[in-house]
């Protein structure tokens, strides 16, 4: 009897696979559309899709991204300091237990890798890897917006958009120039500026990172049979890996740059003349 | 301003920046901060705790090392008392045989005069009884003799 029931479940999956297919292949690009090469490029320069912001510029789709994950995550942090935090006990629950290794990982990370100066450090960190991790699965969501043609499209994750790179890039290392000011005065700028690589490397990695990511996606995802070869988890668990491995980078890399250069200097003792 | 290579857009930047810095004084005040906070009043209280069962510890440490030294200073007291009561009983002891000794030599020698006494008594009586019966006996004699006597004087007169 059971067996039976299993072999029905079975067919009708199948029957609904199959209508799926078909009628994924009647919907497929026509061929006026833009092709692979055109939609990586578009992906990596936006220079075709873009969306009118509040109707005073076009802004690329990441910039809307950005503010869309920055409106989600002070929200969702205003709830949690209005509803969770208050309720907060000395043996903590889980989700407790999640907010507080998170603070404290980044605490124990800039404490660990700058111990003379490391408050500010901290709280960068933490919001330069929360931003990181949750804008890069932003696009799991595949929220829709309309661009300037007129044309639905999914909104992509904010730092993959080269503007987006550069600016968390170059952020972080004003943060570490901050760092060496602080402590070493006129002496912290020279520190700093020697790594002056330093904020494209930061930049260009997070971009590229983060970009190829949504190429492979595109790329695997652009060809119709290719979605049926490589499962949808595929693409989740890249992007899962991607999220947390550029935030861990880009905050150790930070937390790295900003011990060396705020260590404190002890002054040359000068050679007396004999 | 475009025509930077990559569609590279200071505008762009400089937006990206201002919605960064928003979220990063956002997330700042309403989490990171309130977060660390608690864990470090947590670190406090345990700490606190932490010390609170040092010192706790380290006093009934004291306080035992103290009973330990008052229960040997109390052995020691003990030992003390015995020995004086010891002392104490023996002296007491040594009284009683040195009384008990003085009260039998008191006894003894007030029993030798009695004895000596009746002893003195019963030779005076014997002294007495013997000088009468030696008077008795004398008499007796003496009558006795009197006919050897009276027989002599006949014979001799004869």
């Amino acid at each position: 009897m059971e067996k039976e029931k299993r072999n029905r479940a079975l067919i009708v999956m199948l029957v609904l696979c199959v209508i799926f297919v078909i009628l994924s292949v009647l919907t497929a690009h026509e061929k006026g559309e833009m092709g692979i090469s055109e939609v990586m490029r578009d992906a990596v320069l936006h220079e075709h899709e873009k969306i009118s912001l509040f109707g005073l510029f076009d802004a690329n789709p990441s910039l809307v991204s950005a503010f869309v994950v920055t409106a989600l995550l002070l929200f969702a942090a205003l709830l949690i300091r209005v509803i969770v935090i208050p309720k907060f006990s000395m043996i903590p629950g889980r989700f407790q237990m999640v907010l507080e290794l998170l603070v404290g990982y980044f605490d124990k990370l800039s404490k660990t890798y700058s111990p003379h100066r490391n408050i500010f450090l901290g709280a960068y960190t933490f919001c330069a890897g929360t931003y990181i991790c949750i804008g890069t699965l932003f696009e799991l969501l595949g929220i829709q917006a309309v661009n300037t043609h007129g044309a639905s499209m999914a909104l992509p994750a904010p730092l993959a958009d080269i503007n987006g790179a550069v600016a968390l890039g170059c952020l972080s290392y004003l943060v570490i120039l901050s760092g060496g000011i602080a402590s070493n005065g006129l002496k912290g700028i020279g520190l700093t500026l020697k790594e002056f690589s330093l904020p494209l490397s930061m930049s260009f990695r997070l971009f590229g990172a983060l970009l190829s990511g949504l190429l492979v996606t595109e790329l695997v995802y652009f060809y119709i049979h290719l979605s049926y070869l490589l499962p949808v988890v595929v693409a989740v668990l890249f992007t899962l890996i991607h999220a947390l491995v550029q935030a861990y980078v880009l905050t150790l890399l930070t937390a790295m740059f900003y011990g060396e250069v705020s260590e404190k200097r002890e002054k040359k003792a000068k050679k007396k003349k004999e | 301003m475009t025509g930077l290579p990559l569609n590279i857009d200071w505008q762009q930047i400089v937006l990206h920046l201002f919605n960064f810095v928003i979220l990063s004084v956002g997330l700042y005040i309403l989490l990171y901060k309130p977060v660390k906070d608690f864990m470090k009043k947590r670190d406090e209280y345990y700490r606190h705790m932490d010390e609170a069962a040092d010192e706790a510890g380290k006093k009934a440490l004291e306080a035992k090392a103290e009973y330990e030294a008052k229960l040997l200073k109390a052995e020691d007291e003990i030992a003390e008392m015995k020995k004086e009561a010891t002392q104490a009983a023996k002296e007491a002891a040594d009284i009683t045989l040195a009384n008990a000794r003085t009260q039998a030599e008191g006894i003894i020698a007030e029993a030798k005069s009695l004895a000596e006494s009746e002893r003195e008594r019963i030779l005076s009586n014997a002294r007495d009884e013997v000088v009468f019966l030696a008077g008795e006996a004398t008499a007796k004699i003496m009558d006795s003799q009197k006919d050897v006597y009276e027989n002599f004087a006949r014979s001799v007169r004869h």
